[in-house]
C-alpha cells in the first residue's frame, strides 16, 4: 500500500537500529517495548491491516497500536478497537 | 521512522538500549533511538549458529577465543575468586576463556558460562562475571 508503505497483512517485525537490534514487543496485549529478537514469537510480529489502517498484532489481531489516552500521552500501547487513531 | 499524521513518531524512551525498554511517541529528532527498520517475517534473516561470524558484532558464535592485553606482558583476561576480571599469564584454565553466545547476545566465560557484566549494575567501573541478563550492552 503506497499511503503507508506496509504490504497488508504480511506480517513483519519493526526492528530498533540502537546496537542490540531489539525488536517491538506486544507485552501481554498491552504495552510495547523493545525485547530481543525470539524466533517465531507472534507477540513480535505485526501486520497491517488495510481496512482499518491499523497496525495490528498478529498474536492479538483484534488489538491495534494506538497512542495512549487517545493520543493525549506519550505512551505507545495496543488496545482492542478498531478505532485507532494512530494512522 | 515511524510516523504518524500529526508527526510524532516511535521513540524508545531515553534512548537506552535495555530489555523491555518502554516504547513511546515523541516529537522527531532523527538519532538512533527513533530509527527502526521493518523486516517481513518472511524475510527475516536466519541467525548464526554455532561455529558462524555474527556479524554486527564480528564474534564467531560459540568459538572460543583468548583476550590479550597489548601491554608488553601481553597477559591474558583472567578471574580472580572466579569473578572478578583481572589480566593474568596465560595458564590454560577455562577461567581464560570467552566466547560469544548468540542467544543472549553476551560474551560467557567457559568457566561455568556466565556472562561479562558491569559490577552493580553499571553503576561502577568494575568489570565482572554474572547470571546473564542481558544488561551489559
Amino acid at each position: 500500500m503506497h499511503e503507508t508503505g506496509f504490504h497488508v497483512n504480511r506480517p513483519f517485525y519493526l526492528v530498533s537500529r540502537l546496537p542490540m537490534h531489539r525488536v517491538a514487543e506486544a507485552v501481554g496485549a498491552n504495552n510495547m517495548a523493545i525485547k530481543r529478537y525470539r524466533k517465531n514469537v507472534l507477540g513480535q510480529q505485526f501486520f497491517f491491516d488495510a481496512v482499518s489502517k491499523t497496525v495490528r498484532s498478529q498474536q492479538w489481531k483484534n488489538y491495534a497500536i494506538e497512542i495512549q489516552s487517545n493520543g493525549g500521552s506519550a505512551n505507545v500501547r495496543m488496545t482492542s478497537t478498531i478505532n485507532s487513531r494512530w494512522w | 521512522m515511524v510516523v504518524n499524521e500529526k508527526g510524532k513518531v516511535f521513540d524508545v524512551l531515553g534512548g537506552i538500549d535495555d530489555e523491555n525498554r518502554n516504547i513511546q511517541v515523541y516529537n522527531k529528532h532523527g538519532k538512533v533511538n527513533q530509527l527502526w527498520d521493518i523486516v517481513y517475517a518472511d524475510e527475516y534473516p536466519a541467525e548464526p549458529i554455532k561455529g558462524e561470524l555474527n556479524k554486527d558484532f564480528g564474534l564467531y558464535v560459540e568459538r572460543d577465543f583468548y583476550i590479550s592485553t597489548a601491554m608488553s606482558s601481553h597477559r591474558y583476561v583472567d578471574l580472580i575468586n572466579n569473578r572478578n576480571m583481572v589480566i593474568k599469564s596465560p595458564n590454560g584454565r577455562k577461567t581464560q576463556k570467552w566466547y560469544f553466545h548468540q542467544q543472549s547476545l553476551t560474551i560467557r566465560t567457559r568457566y561455568n558460562n556466565q556472562s561479562w557484566d558491569i559490577k552493580s549494575a553499571g553503576k561502577t567501573t568494575n568489570m565482572q562475571i554474572w547470571s546473564t541478563n542481558s544488561g551489559w550492552f
